[in-house]
């Protein structure tokens, strides 16, 4: 025998829940629409961003400085990273200005995240660049490098003198012998040699170094 | 009912990967970058080894760099392993990440590298940790090898120089510490804190 309350209940519900289910549908999609946007997106997890960083591929190297300089300027966009006041001291040629805590602006991103050129990103010295390099690569920003050795090396030792080869760019090539230098200092000079001179012993400096692919990295 | 909660799951099994919120955003990573707090200078660098504080040193080069020469005391994470998992997915090196007795300090022969460390650290929330400004070519041209100032120079670059030249002794074992000071009046002798007393130092 069939109870009419439970019928009635049945109804209620067979109708009900389906209702409360889309509303709860509808509550998630509008919540998840509505939900402010973080201000930019990692595209690359940390793993890649570190194989990408190992590739060296981002580097500017010398000859594509000069290139850039003396002859195929087309492909190419220097952005200059540095204070409004740096830049208007000095920049490098058809340079655009964008100091460096303004690169996730809005206004700056189809700059800096494009498909048609190359843009070689530049501060003071390269370390200054390597940063935001890394950062906009990790948002997915592609086609931008990093100026080895920085404006001061492009400026002094490219633009202004043109002595490429003297001037430092590899950061993170091993400037000195370190382990001979302290077998050297441990070896014990003598008491007399110190106190006379006023100058220490200068520093060793390797030739032999295997040419590696811009160990100067970034 | 249960078609709609079957339709919710599988909704939710396609939506793109949810924001990370355990990682450092990019804007905050971008603003530590700028601001140039993880530097940490070699000088600091030698009075904290000369003191015993606890600080880590991981150099980030190769093995055969780090086996060539290291720093006293440091322990050698080479870059490309920095982020390595071991088989149950967790990172190889979260011991060191996790710890915070010690602050983590990398290095390299120079800051591109070691900054690297660091940036691809902090984005994956690691605290507490920093880089050795200028790297062993710093560290060298300061600490071991320090250049003498010119006789115009204040006499704050004097004990600076003494400082250093007390510390290169400690460092390589070696030589009398000499004096450097103005000609007319000798800068005061530098005491290293807790330094045992070697044989081969000579007097200070």
């Amino acid at each position: 025998m069939e109870n009419p309350n439970a019928q009635l209940d049945h109804d209620t519900v067979s109708i009900k829940l389906p209702i409360i289910g889309i509303l709860i549908v509808v509550i998630l999609i509008g919540g998840y629409i509505l939900k402010p946007e973080p201000k930019a997106k990692y595209r690359l997890t940390a793993t890649e961003m570190l194989e990408k960083a190992q590739a060296h591929e981002q580097i500017a190297s010398p000859d594509i400085l000069i290139d850039v300089l003396y002859e195929n300027t087309a492909l190419y966009q220097f952005i200059d990273l540095r204070s409004a006041q740096e830049y208007l001291n000095g920049h490098l040629p058809g340079a655009i200005n964008i100091p460096v805590s303004k690169i996730l602006d809005e206004e700056y991103e189809s700059i800096l995240n494009q498909e048609d050129h190359i843009n070689i990103l530049y501060a003071n010295d390269q370390i200054g660049a390597c940063g935001p390099w890394m950062v906009l690569a990790q948002l997915g920003y592609n086609n931008n490098l990093v100026l080895q050795g920085g404006y001061d090396y492009a400026k002094n030792y490219v633009q202004d003198k043109f002595a490429p080869g003297t001037g430092s760019f590899r950061d993170e090539k091993a400037k000195y012998d370190y382990a001979r230098i302290m077998q050297e200092k441990a070896g014990g000079s003598s008491g007399k040699a110190s106190e006379t001179s006023t100058d220490a012993a200068p520093p060793v400096i390797i030739n032999n170094t295997k040419p590696k692919k811009e160990e100067g990295g970034c | 009912m249960g078609v709609i909660l079957i339709g919710l799951a599988a909704w939710f099994a396609m939506l793109p990967e949810p924001y990370n919120s355990k990682e450092t955003k990019p804007e905050n990573l971008l603003l530590e970058i700028i601001d140039n707090s993880r530097y940490i200078s070699t000088d600091e660098i030698a009075q904290n080894l000369i003191d015993n504080d606890y600080i880590l040193l991981v150099d980030v080069r190769t093995p055969e760099e780090f086996a060539a020469y290291r720093l006293p005391g440091s322990m050698n994470i080479p870059l490309s392993d920095l982020l390595a998992e071991n088989e149950d997915g967790g990172l190889k090196w979260a011991s060191v990440f996790n710890q915070t007795a010690r602050k983590v300090v990398f290095y390299s022969n120079g800051s591109i590298y070691s900054g690297q460390a660091w940036l691809l650290a902090r984005r994956i929330n690691v605290k507490n940790i920093y880089v050795m400004q200028g790297g062993l070519n710093l560290w060298f041209e300061t600490i071991i090898n320090p250049t003498a100032p010119d006789q115009s120079a204040s006499d704050a670059d004097f004990a600076r120089y003494n400082t250093r030249r007390a510390a290169s002794m400690h460092f390589t074992g070696g030589g009398t510490p000499a004096e450097a000071g103005k000609s007319e009046n000798a800068a005061p002798p530098v005491i290293l804190n807790n330094t045992k007393p070697k044989q081969e130092e000579g007097g200070c």
